[in-house]
């Protein structure tokens, strides 16, 4: 029933690479600022970014929010449909003190609208979006514990967990050789979702009253997608077939990250945060599937009919390695206090930042499509203190626009009988999205 | 503990988790030439074949695209001409790629002639047309005798042969067959099938064709070795029925693909599958693709494609019948991606006129 229950909320259909906050942000204010985030978040958002920021945390904070990433990814010109990314973003801080240091514990959770996981082993030629397509179709959960052991310093840290699957198709009955429409064959599908854990933490150093800094760092992972698959029946009533089939590949790899960062108030109402992020695109592990096929086809007692060649066992797949290179990436962010109306207080924000594609030349076999990124973002926020009686806390609304563009370039093959062939890519992600804090005091 | 919340999560968000199909897959690059899926009984009406007669016996088709990213396609054939017993060149159309006018259940029409044999060079029967489009008509290519020869037409359909051939058998021996097309600077460049291997051929004005010299494509060297299920090359034993289709790819980069017949020994026989092999630019030996790009186990020959806007549609000669009576040649359709889902056939999809 669990599994039953977890197919329908679920589909095989699609292959992970990462978590989707790498790409989207977490948070309306986050995003807005080019997720320029390490020395600076300090609200739900830094169960991403920062755990060491939970600990600045002085009110219990509730926050919800969604956003949705539309994207226009195209090859020679034409849509290829990457699925958007959609989805709940929500978390909680819940601070205290003990023995007199301030503590905090935060989660943060990223539920998608449309699945919570999504599978996919392609063949290696063919051509997808490697760190869009199905990268970023993931539940997200995160846990951490900070705390502030001297007033000048925040540490924190805790485990994410992803969502990951294994399954067994199995297809059993007739198959007619003959006419292949009248095939009586029945398909059962049983997949079980579970969860990987990586550690996540950092540290945030305040210097003075305008400036801090902060580092932070995600570990890997690697979510494997293990299948197998088991034909059983007759072909045409000459003989029984056999076929087992069991994959085993990895469907997701999050290399791990180091982010260092500050964050500046050069005026009053001026903040600055500078971060660069080391990804360790290297490990990048080849999201190609091992193979191990068995095949029982008995011969007819009376010979195989004239036409009919039994198939084969294919030949194992002779992986590409998938080339990448680590990569670091700036983010810039600013926050303008624009206005401050008694309780109600406006900010102003824009962000960018700027990823070099860490994918090596596709001019062979492989198709692993990506482009250089550009990200440029920009939001507003709305604070109100003490908005009713019930709430004695403040209220921050936030939303975000965040624009993506990968500006088109050619990939050409070295073979001229690729059937693949050359081709031009590149495209746009649109990412819209709001989110609501509530905090308690 | 972790699973306990993954599945809280789950349940809260159940009701809006019933995902749709996933994208990611739509419009992917492509050389257009492959792999190529068999249509379906169900995608050709009267199908699997898209031109069958066991007395007419459809052969070696070569189709002439009609729109632009359309389906909208010419297909000239070869077929037995009833009164004479010799081999004629008729030409048919679909606008769907798939039911042709006179196919079996166009009921009232067949395919009618537009070439036959009349001029002293050519012998009694013609062979493996190839049609061109230039600006005003239609040439089209044919071989007869061991030459190429051509016949010029304004509507593809009444045609006027040159009383010589464009390209004439050598010492080399007769030439099997020709595909010739235009390059992008107007030029005219022929593939051709002589003593197993392909040739090259070109010129200025498609009137009369110089060669270029060594093969373009010869037959495969055997495997020296297999991996376990490793398929041997499927054209050891003969490359031929060359259809060259030239395009600048999205890199602005002169390709010249062909299709091709590769035939091996095997076992039981002579198997044939068809190839794809190519080369950048105008000039050089082309690159062949590492396998066939459709295998159908029926003896297909003599391919011939072409694109539109959401594929491409693949054309071969093959065995037809057999299962009631005695096999025969056919026409047979394939498609390239093999993702491509293709509407069903409208109630009477045949074209009114050839």
């Amino acid at each position: 029933m669990k599994r039953a229950a977890f197919l329908l909320a679920f589909t095989i259909a699609g292959a992970a690479r990462a978590n989707p906050l790498d790409t989207f942000g977490f948070g309306s204010r986050g995003t807005a600022m080019g997720d320029a985030q390490v020395a600076d978040s300090s609200d739900f958002s830094a169960n991403y970014y920062n755990p060491a920021g939970l600990a600045r945390a002085r009110d219990f904070q509730i926050a919800v929010g969604y956003f949705r990433a539309t994207h226009q990814l195209e090859t020679n010109g034409q849509d290829n449909h990457v699925d958007p990314v959609a989805g709940l973003v929500g978390g909680l801080v819940l601070p205290g003190r003990i023995f007199g240091v301030p503590i905090a514990f935060g989660l943060g959770l990223h539920v998608p609208d449309d699945r919570l996981s999504r599978v996919r082993d392609l063949p290696q030629t063919q051509p997808r979006w490697e760190l869009y397509d199905n990268r970023n179709q993931r539940l997200y959960l995160a846990a951490n514990l900070a705390f502030e052991p001297l007033p000048w310093l925040d540490i924190g840290g805790g485990l994410s967990f992803m969502a990951s699957t294994e399954g067994t198709l199995d297809i059993s009955g007739e198959a007619n050789l003959f006419n292949l429409y009248q095939s009586q064959l029945r398909h059962q599908v049983d997949a079980s979702l579970g969860a990987i854990r990586y550690p996540q933490f950092g540290a945030r150093v305040k210097l003075g009253k305008r400036a801090a800094l902060g580092v932070a760092y995600r570990g890997q992972f690697a979510l494997h997608l293990d299948l197998s698959a088991n034909l059983y029946g007759s072909l045409s009533n000459l003989t029984t077939a056999l076929y087992t089939l069991q994959t085993s590949s990895v469907d997701a790899y999050l290399p791990q990250q180091v982010v260092v960062g500050g964050s500046f108030d050069p005026l009053d109402r001026l903040k600055v945060n500078v971060d660069f992020t080391w990804i360790n695109w290297s490990a990048y592990v080849t999201p190609v599937a091992d193979l191990n096929v068995n095949l029982d086809i008995p011969p007819p007692a009376g010979g195989w009919p004239a036409g009919l060649t039994p198939p084969t066992v294919p030949a194992k797949t002779v992986v590409v390695p998938l080339v990448m290179s680590d990569r670091i990436v700036p983010h810039v962010g600013i926050e303008w206090h624009a206005f401050d109306a008694g309780k109600v207080a406006g900010f102003a924000r824009a962000g960018y930042s700027f990823q070099k594609s860490p994918v090596g030349p596709q001019n062979g076999i492989t198709n692993y499509v990506d482009r250089d990124r550009h990200t440029i973002a920009f939001g507003f926020g709305v604070d109100i203190q003490k908005p009713v009686a019930i709430l004695p806390g403040d209220l921050r609304f936030d939303v975000h626009a965040q624009f993506d563009v990968m500006p088109t370039a050619t990939t050409t093959k070295d073979d001229p009988a690729d059937l693949v062939g050359d081709y031009t890519a590149g495209g746009f992600i649109w990412n819209l999205g709001a989110t609501l804090i509530a905090g308690f005091r | 503990m972790t699973r306990a919340a993954i599945l809280l999560a789950g349940f809260a968000v159940a009701c809006s988790t019933l995902a749709e199909t996933a994208g990611g897959d739509s419009n992917l690059p492509s050389a257009g030439v492959g792999p190529f899926r068999k249509l379906g009984a169900t995608e050709v009406k009267g199908g699997p074949l898209v031109l069958d007669d066991s007395t007419l016996l459809y052969r070696e088709p070569c189709a002439l695209a009609l729109g632009s990213g359309t389906t909208d396609v010419a297909l000239y054939v070869v077929e037995k001409d009833a009164p004479s017993g010799h081999d004629v060149i008729a030409r048919t159309r679909a606008t769907d790629a798939r039911d042709f006018y006179g196919a079996p259940l166009d009921v009232g029409h067949h395919p009618p002639a537009v070439l036959a044999s009349d001029q002293a060079w050519e012998g009694p029967d013609l062979a493996h047309p190839s049609a061109v489009a230039v600006p005003g008509g239609v040439w089209l290519y044919y071989a007869s005798n061991g030459s190429i020869g051509l016949a010029r037409s304004t509507d593809g359909l009444a045609f006027t042969k040159a009383s010589a051939p464009a390209l004439a058998a050598d010492a080399s021996g007769p030439i099997d067959s020709a595909s010739v097309a235009v390059l992008p600077d107007g030029t005219f460049d022929m593939m051709y099938a002589q003593s197993g291997a392909i040739w090259e051929a070109t010129s200025a004005d498609g009137a009369t064709f110089q060669r270029t010299g060594a093969p373009v494509l010869e037959p495969a060297p055997p495997a020296t070795s297999l991996e376990t299920g490793q398929l041997p090359p499927f054209d050891t034993l003969r490359v031929a029925d060359p259809f060259v289709s030239p395009r600048m790819t999205p890199a602005g980069r002169l390709q010249i693909r062909v299709l091709y017949t590769g035939y091996a020994q095997g076992e039981a026989g002579v198997t044939s599958a068809i190839g794809f092999a190519a080369r950048y630019g105008t000039s050089g030996a082309l690159a062949r693709a590492s396998g066939a790009v459709f295998a159908i186990g029926k003896n297909e020959s003599s391919p011939t494609f072409f694109e539109y806007a959401d594929g491409s549609f693949l054309y071969v000669e093959e065995d037809g019948g057999g299962t009631t009576g005695p096999s025969y040649r056919a026409v047979g359709a394939a498609v390239a991606p093999a993702t491509l889902v293709l509407p069903a056939p409208d109630p009477n999809p045949y074209p009114d006129s050839p």
